[in-house]
């Protein structure tokens, strides 16, 4: 039985980090979509329903944090796995307690995506 | 970083020109290590000595090592260590500059001598020719440690992620007219601003290495891969603070072309590179 591919939700205010993270999830057949600050993220995981999301902390309007906090309480299954420059442990603490699945550290590494989307694909499957 | 320690200190005290500094950093990082470079740059033997067991070397068709122990000037047990040190990566700093000639053996071991005992200096005495000697506040000596330890990082992070050598030059006046300002605050139990003034061609040169894309112009994309590489560093020094206990937010970058760089206790340190001059700016708050 073929897989059902994973929709995912990329947001971040980089072009750059669009791109290339696009690039990675396209690369493993992920259907992919994107936002640039927190606003938007919210919006389109209202419309699209994705499986997974990346979120950027850092964000001008509306940043990463207050983003998962929105999305969280829309859904209290969503799986959000956050990215920042910044990996203190108050931050990676701050978001685990928001319901964050996963903090990735930028730059980050093609074996942290690997491990987000394998967890991510037996949460879609056992949910299936 | 060593090796950089060890050219800076070079260029810092006139015995290498930046232009110099730089053909050795960038062209010379694989270079495998003569056995008397080592030994000179460990302090066990003396140029004298060198040049005496190259010459019996010479005559004698014996390796460097084996003529060291016969001549009794090293232990089996140095000559081990002076082999297994071959592969190190600050070597090769010294090696290049005596395989291009820009030293003989004798000033190199003479300014290596001198430079094992200032080693950690030679970032700090390259701020005493930036614009920190410029600047006459008291207040100034309270940031100066950050700000060192801001720059040494600045540094590692263009070899690492840019694959870019650096060398701090002295500084000029901030001529901002035709240059992109690109900028990040961290603030919280530190706060610093932390900035890069770039001309159109050293913007593209950047984004082009941190991003691994060609680039035709300024654009968005450009600028963005900029902002993300100074993200990065920036995050990297959220993290060596966070790890002593200190809480710091990082803020999102800002950019523009000709904004003149506010900031108080604001320097600017001039970094010589391959892809063109980098002018980082560091404040004490937020920049722009």
């Amino acid at each position: 039985m073929l897989e059902k591919a994973l929709k995912i939700l990329i947001c971040d205010d980089s072009s750059l980090l669009r791109k290339k993270l696009t690039q990675e999830l396209e690369s493993r057949d992920c259907e992919v979509m994107e936002a640039k600050n927190g606003k938007e993220a919210v919006m389109m995981f209202l419309k699209e329903h994705p499986h997974g999301i990346f979120m950027d902390i850092v964000m001008p309007e509306v940043g990463g944090m207050e983003a998962l906090k929105a999305i969280r309480e829309i859904d209290k299954k969503a799986y959000v796995v956050m990215l920042s420059s910044a990996g203190s442990s108050a931050k990676l603490l701050e978001s685990l307690k928001l319901g964050a699945v996963d903090f990735i550290q930028k730059p980050y590494t093609t074996e942290q995506i690997d491990k987000a989307l394998t967890d991510l694909r037996k949460k879609v499957d056992s949910n299936a | 970083m060593l090796r950089q320690f060890l050219a800076q200190y070079l260029f810092n005290k006139d015995l290498l020109s930046s232009e110099q500094v730089l053909e050795i950093l960038e062209q010379d990082k694989f270079q495998r290590v003569a056995p008397g470079v080592v030994a000179l740059h460990k302090g066990l033997l003396s140029a004298e000595q060198i040049e005496r067991i190259q010459k019996i070397q010479i005559n004698q068709d014996k390796l460097f090592g084996e003529v060291a122990v016969s001549e009794g000037l090293l232990t089996e047990q140095q000559v081990g260590s002076i082999l297994a040190a071959r592969e190190d990566s600050n070597l090769s700093v010294a090696q290049a500059i005596i395989s291009r000639g820009f030293m003989s053996l004798a000033e190199l071991g003479k300014a290596l001598e001198e430079y094992r005992d200032n080693n950690q200096l030679s970032i700090h005495e390259s701020f005493s020719k930036s614009e920190f000697n410029k600047i006459c506040c008291r207040d100034f000596e309270e940031v100066r440690e950050l700000y060192v330890e801001y720059t040494e990082l600045f540094l590692e992070a263009l070899v690492k992620f840019l694959d870019i050598e650096g060398v701090i030059v002295a500084s000029t006046e901030i001529e901002s007219k035709e240059k992109w300002l690109i900028t990040q605050r961290m603030n919280g139990e530190v706060d610093l601003g932390t900035g890069l003034l770039l001309i159109d061609e050293v913007v593209l040169k950047i984004a082009e290495q941190y991003s691994k894309e060609a680039i035709d112009g300024v654009d968005q994309f450009a600028l963005d891969s900029v902002a993300e590489f100074l993200n990065v560093v920036n995050g990297l020094f959220v993290i060596a603070l966070s790890n002593r206990n200190l809480d710091v937010d990082i803020q999102p970058q800002k950019f523009g072309k000709g904004v003149i760089p506010s900031g108080n206790k604001r320097v600017a340190i001039n970094i010589e590179t391959k892809v063109g001059l980098i002018q980082l700016l560091i404040a004490s708050d937020g920049i722009q």
